[in-house]
């Protein structure tokens, strides 16, 4: 299975010596640093708006965090991990950024101006995220360094993988419907000819969209969590089989949002117990995480206190689904708070916290400097907490029945919707304090190649890595997460 | 939210058989997500104390197994247990859709979000549910757009859309008047639960506003179409099946059985309650005994008196 070094000259494109304007431009490691920086301004944009009680803020906190992860994460580290120079598609992903970047912005405008401007910005949106799924899978098949078998691959970079194959299969589908629609607006008009349920049925892509954030998200976990206790990530190929099972299930779950009208009870239930077929991959991830910690020997960094919110926020996530996927109560809770809580608090919050974790735990790589300080485990104690909290407002807001639409929660007075807004707000400044944290060492100084001891190949090269990434090829020798059992010794052996 | 006399107090006020159902099984997620995630909560805790690492040559203290068994056996039971919660709440889901027979017929129709409820029998559209406690209701759904309704206290809720037909049913434990929510959630209509003896009056007139006089001769006008009586009694002085109401009132009438009576208030109310016993001569004994309340035999007989 191993890439020969012949091989991965051929298809690396960009020979490692050469370096000039275009090679820069389209460096995966400055297009990873616009999309991190893209998602970071959209997230405070978002978190500004939503405290100033502004219902569009949904839409610019959706698109911080639609590609955030694999956008940010994917593009800057994946290649580095893989000991590649490049995606496999460099000036593909340059213009996946810019497709990305134009469509947010179009589809921001047109959330507060209406008109055709919001379907079009979400099309281009769509379009790169095609284009990003399709240069992952490409890049991690040809592009690994030589010794990098299956077997020797991280566990981000499977999520990646697998996150990258609901990304060119769902969007696609998702794409169509958006531009059929748009060429004919009757489509989901039943009094015009049309077909409302199909509208339905297309518009609720909850879960596929929750795939596509998660997986990424867990596989920045996965990393901090092996890193920062030293451990062999415990059932890595688990692990990995239960991300492809969680892209898979995804795919075939969304329709037990719809309980549309008309439904029939057994497509409700059969969804139900589809749905509820989710619980097993992320149940491995947890599990895996847990057993990962135990008995390692753990640093409480900043990147690992964002790891154990975001476990507890996707055990959260996780459970809470129940409340959804089973018919009965699904009927009375369906477009209630409780969706809200489900799938805005903890699966945003689970990765809204690997977002930043994660720009703490490469932040050497990403600027070159270590972002670890007080400030830093503090907003990813805030950020937990507000999310508890905010979870645990929306879900007794969606036990009283309130509708996901009322969204002014100004207009809702008492305990569960003052809980809803703080621990919001806390989110928001928790994020904000991160992003201070994050720029505010940038002036403190070099840091080493490797400050946390991580054992995967991008901690090889130097913080932040040279144009070409590695002054050789790297060549990989053992697993991800082989931690010797005294100190020293290295993994990977430059040629 | 008005707090609720049983259950668990996070959930509004309970109004219908489903409440118990739907409460228990929102009770067990509840108790698996506050159970879980405690779990995850107290391992992480006590992980991350005991192994915290306390200098940078540490290494990790045991020696690892491979744990793809230990992840994957656990995923299948979390997952094993996810399908026992759904199958738990499959039988309410189940009579939860599945109305009995002879339920009440309510239809409910939405143009621009706008709900109206019509009622077998009443005329006039209507902005309120009503229904009786203790009888089961089915209220059919139809909407020019998306809209739904959500009757939180019953734990009831449908969705309706342009060209589809869906539908509710539920049965009313508890008299007095409920949120009835629509999309967005806000308070689009109410519902009016009446007690079942009721009930069968309120239809009748077209559910007054409670604590509105109810006018006899409007009721009687009405009852005397609703029941059919003018299929045998004009009010115009023509002779058909039965005598005329015209000039009824006062009126010396001959019998069958003999001798004249006057027709007063006294004679219409027992040949309305019993039609056989005192028959005007000329007329056969045809008319049937109906099930009329005092208030309806009292508002027919101020229309009789009214049609002079």
């Amino acid at each position: 299975m191993n890439t020969t070094q012949a091989e991965h000259a051929h298809h690396g494109g960009t020979p490692y010596t050469q370096s000039g304007s275009q090679s820069q431009r389209t460096d995966h490691k400055r297009i990873g640093r616009l999309y991190l920086g893209f998602s970071a301004v959209l997230f405070l944009v978002s978190a500004v708006l939503s405290t100033a009680r502004v219902p569009q803020a949904l839409h610019v906190g959706l698109l911080s965090l639609a590609p955030g992860v694999a956008g940010a994460f994917g593009t800057f580290v994946l290649p580095l991990q893989l000991g590649a120079r490049n995606v496999a598609f460099p000036g593909l992903n340059l213009w996946g950024f810019r497709l990305y970047a134009v469509g947010a912005l179009l589809v921001i405008a047109g959330a507060f101006a209406g008109g055709p401007i919001l379907p079009i910005g979400g099309m281009l949106v769509g379009v790169s995220l095609v284009l990003m799924g399709a240069n992952f899978i490409v890049t991690i098949h040809k592009l690994r360094a030589p010794g990098m078998g299956w077997a020797e691959l991280p566990h981000f970079v499977w999520c990646i993988y697998a996150s990258s194959v609901a990304m060119i299969t769902i969007v696609p589908a998702l794409l169509v419907a958006t531009l059929a629609h748009a060429l004919s607006p009757n489509l989901f008009d039943a009094l015009a000819g049309g077909d409302a349920g199909l509208g339905a049925s297309l518009s609720v892509y909850g879960n596929a969209a929750a795939v596509v954030l998660l997986l990424p998200a867990f596989g920045v976990v996965s990393e901090m969590v092996a890193t920062f206790s030293r451990s062999r990530l415990f059932g890595a190929k688990t692990m990995a089989h239960a991300a492809f099972a969680l892209a898979i299930v995804g795919f075939l779950a969304w329709g037990h949002h719809a309980f549309a009208p008309g439904q029939s009870l057994y497509a409700g239930t059969v969804y139900g117990f589809v749905s509820v077929l989710a619980l097993a991959p992320v149940a491995a991830m947890v599990v895996g995480w847990v057993m990962t910690l135990h008995a390692g020997a753990i640093e409480l960094s900043t990147p690992l206190l964002y790891a154990v919110g975001a476990i507890v926020l996707a055990t959260l996530g996780m459970l809470s689904g129940l409340f959804l996927a089973a018919p009965a109560s699904a009927a009375y809770l369906s477009d209630t708070w409780m969706v809200v809580g489900h799938f805005e608090t903890c699966i945003v919050g689970t990765s809204a916290m690997a977002l930043f974790g994660g720009a703490h735990y490469w932040w050497p790589k990403i600027a070159g400097a270590s972002a670890e300080s007080g400030v830093g485990k503090a907003s990813a104690l805030l950020f937990l907490i507000g999310g508890l909290v905010a979870m645990d407002g929306a879900f007794s807001l969606g036990l009283t029945g309130l509708s996901r639409e009322a969204l002014d929660l100004a207009d809702v007075a008492g305990p569960a919707s003052d809980m809803a807004i703080n621990g919001l707000g806390a989110m928001a400044l928790a994020g904000a304090l991160a992003v201070i944290n994050l720029f505010r060492s940038v002036s403190g100084g070099a840091c080493g190649a490797n400050p946390w001891g991580g054992r995967t190949v991008e901690w090889t090269t130097q913080s932040p890595p040279i144009a070409q990434n590695f002054n050789q090829p790297p060549t990989v020798v053992e697993g991800p997460y082989e931690y010797p059992a005294q100190a020293g010794g290295a993994k990977v052996e430059a040629h | 939210m008005a707090s609720k006399p049983s259950g668990a107090s996070w959930m509004p006020e309970n109004a219908s058989t489903f409440t118990g159902d739907v409460d228990a099984l929102l009770d067990l997620i509840f108790t698996v997500n506050a159970v879980g995630v405690a779990l995850v909560v107290v391992a992480l805790l006590w992980i991350v104390i005991t192994w915290h690492r306390r200098s940078d040559d540490e290494y990790p203290t045991a020696q690892k197994l491979s744990g793809n068994t230990v992840v994957g056996t656990a995923s299948v039971l979390v997952a094993g247990l996810g399908v026992a919660v759904v199958g738990f709440g499959f039988q309410g889901a189940l009579d939860m859709s599945t109305p009995p027979e002879g339920a009440f017929q309510i239809r409910a129709e939405a143009t621009s979000g706008k709900w109206t409820f019509r009622y077998p029998g009443v005329e006039a559209p209507q902005k309120k549910i009503h229904v009786a406690k203790g009888q089961a209701a089915r209220i059919l759904l139809a909407a020019d757009a998306p809209a739904s309704l959500s009757i939180p206290e019953l734990r009831v809720k449908a969705k309706a859309t342009a060209g589809r037909y869906s539908s509710m049913w539920f049965e009313a434990t508890r008299v007095g008047t409920f949120e009835v929510r629509g999309t967005g959630g806000a308070v689009v209509a109410s519902l009016v639960v009446h007690a079942p003896d009721a009930f069968g009056d309120q239809l009748e007139q077209g559910f007054p506003a409670p604590g509105t006089k109810v006018d006899p001769l409007v009721m009687g006008k009405k009852l005397y179409t609703t029941k059919t009586c003018n299929a045998c009694h004009t009010i115009d002085g023509t002779k058909t099946v039965g005598p005329t109401f015209k000039g009824l009132f006062g009126k010396m009438e001959p019998l069958v059985k003999g001798g004249p009576v006057k027709v007063d208030e006294a004679y219409l109310r027992k040949s309305i309650k019993e039609p056989a016993a005192d028959i005007v001569k000329g007329y056969g004994p045809t008319m049937p005994a109906m099930e009329l309340t005092d208030q309806q035999v009292e508002a027919l007989i101020t229309f009789i008196k009214a049609q002079k």
